[in-house]
């Protein structure tokens, strides 16, 4: 087998070398094919690549909103909806660092990071946003978010603690809390992770800023 | 009245004429969107932001000859604008690009022991992970072109960059991906 055949085979095959012994054979005493074979390999698995399905009834439901006719309900949800250009975005860093029970490095620090402040128009939603970013998949986790009598979550009206279960992902994970200071003054919200016998908290103390400040944001 | 009548006819009319249009490409929006941010959430979110600011253009879009590249192209727009630059903000600077790889995991704990599709789906793992070591620029043309199949030219006009620039794009990108393939395996660098 010469080199153009060689080619024109892992074309077909996607650059699986034990298509057939001759190719093999050939690839064995050729650089070139084999680094040519790699190629394909590469291009055939990213074209197979799968694709996370989304959730029932996605192209009806971005559909209807495109068109606004389910703003309001698409906005309680708990995730970053992406900001349109009048809404509000306060993003709070928080950096988790849980480590493996006995796995030879300093064991979680329990307890609260710094507080960050976030100044909002009291009465007004404002999507707060609390970036956890894990330096490795946290299985499980126990994710409870409080808050003050003074704030309240969109959609979840007199609702002062939520708690659930989830995975996070290693690196950055988006937690969106749409919240409402509900008078002057402020109100805290604490945001507590749970996992493998270690915890983290972040606090957000939400502020009432003067009119034509709102929205400042100081951050962890 | 007549005029109120009129209007809410011509809005009912646009939309029809919009969800006529774009309907046929909202599973290939979703595809690319899923891609560029691996989350389904965002990538929902990213499509809807793509429809949303499209409506108005309705006219425009009736006049375009290739809609599906045409809207990818937007929806890139859309992804930068909204995702990728707020990810470079001092915010939020740990937000790379990193694969998620649960739907590979899950399919690989379901398929058979010793099966030619573990194997498979682990060499995709691996590559997914591999995509996180490339740069943005290189990153968005190998999910273009070899992961959607775009053609170069249609690469090259949803990136706004040249042919040329593509293809050189791709070669790289694959040397670099080539470094995790061994011979019919993946070796970790």
């Amino acid at each position: 087998m010469n080199c153009n055949e060689a080619t024109k085979l892992l074309d077909r095959t996607g650059g699986t070398p034990a298509a057939c012994s001759e190719l093999a054979e050939h690839l064995d005493g050729c650089e070139a094919c084999r680094d040519y074979a790699r190629e394909r390999r590469v291009i055939a698995l990213l074209a197979d690549m799968p694709v996370c399905e989304p959730r029932p009834g996605m192209e009806a439901r971005v559909m209807q909103r495109a068109l606004g006719r389910s703003r309001s309900a698409a906005r309680v949800h708990l995730r970053w909806a992406l900001a349109t250009a009048a809404s509000v975005i306060l993003a709070v860093v928080v950096t988790l660092q849980f480590y493996p029970a006995g796995g030879g490095r300093n064991p979680a620090p329990a307890g609260a990071l710094q507080p960050a402040v976030v100044h909002v128009t009291p009465r007004q939603t404002h999507m707060v946003k609390v970036l956890l970013t894990t330096p490795r998949v946290l299985k499980d986790a126990e994710i409870t978010v409080r808050l003050d009598d003074n704030l309240s979550l969109q959609g979840y009206d007199d609702v002062h603690e939520l708690k659930w279960r989830a995975s996070l992902k290693r690196g950055t994970n988006r937690l969106s809390l749409p919240v409402q200071l509900l008078r002057g003054g402020s109100g805290k919200i604490t945001v507590t992770v749970r996992h493998g016998g270690g915890s983290k908290h972040i606090t957000v103390n939400v502020t009432a800023a003067p009119e034509q400040n709102a929205t400042k944001i100081s951050m962890v | 009245m007549a005029k109120i009548i009129g209007f809410f006819q011509s809005r009912a009319v646009r939309e029809h004429r919009f969800s006529e249009l774009v309907s046929p490409h909202i599973g290939s929006l979703y595809r690319m969107a899923w891609r560029w941010t691996q989350d389904s959430d965002l990538a929902e979110d990213l499509v809807q932001e793509t429809l949303t600011k499209l409506f108005p253009r309705v006219d425009e879009l009736e006049g375009v000859e290739k809609l599906g590249p045409w809207l990818v192209r937007v929806q890139y727009r859309c992804f930068v604008d909204m995702y990728r630059k707020r990810s470079r903000a001092p915010a939020c600077e740990n937000l790379g690009w990193r694969a998620d790889t649960d739907l590979l995991d899950a399919r690989i704990a379901a398929a058979p022991d010793g099966s030619d599709d573990i194997h498979r789906l682990e060499l995709q793992r691996d590559l997914a992970r591999a995509l996180e070591n490339l740069g943005e620029d290189q990153r968005d043309v190998i999910l273009l072109h070899d992961a959607e199949g775009y053609s170069a030219g249609e690469v090259a006009a949803i990136l706004n960059i040249s042919i040329g620039t593509v293809k050189s794009r791709l070669h790289r990108a694959r040397n670099q991906l080539k470094k995790f393939v061994g011979d019919g395996t993946f070796e970790r660098i």
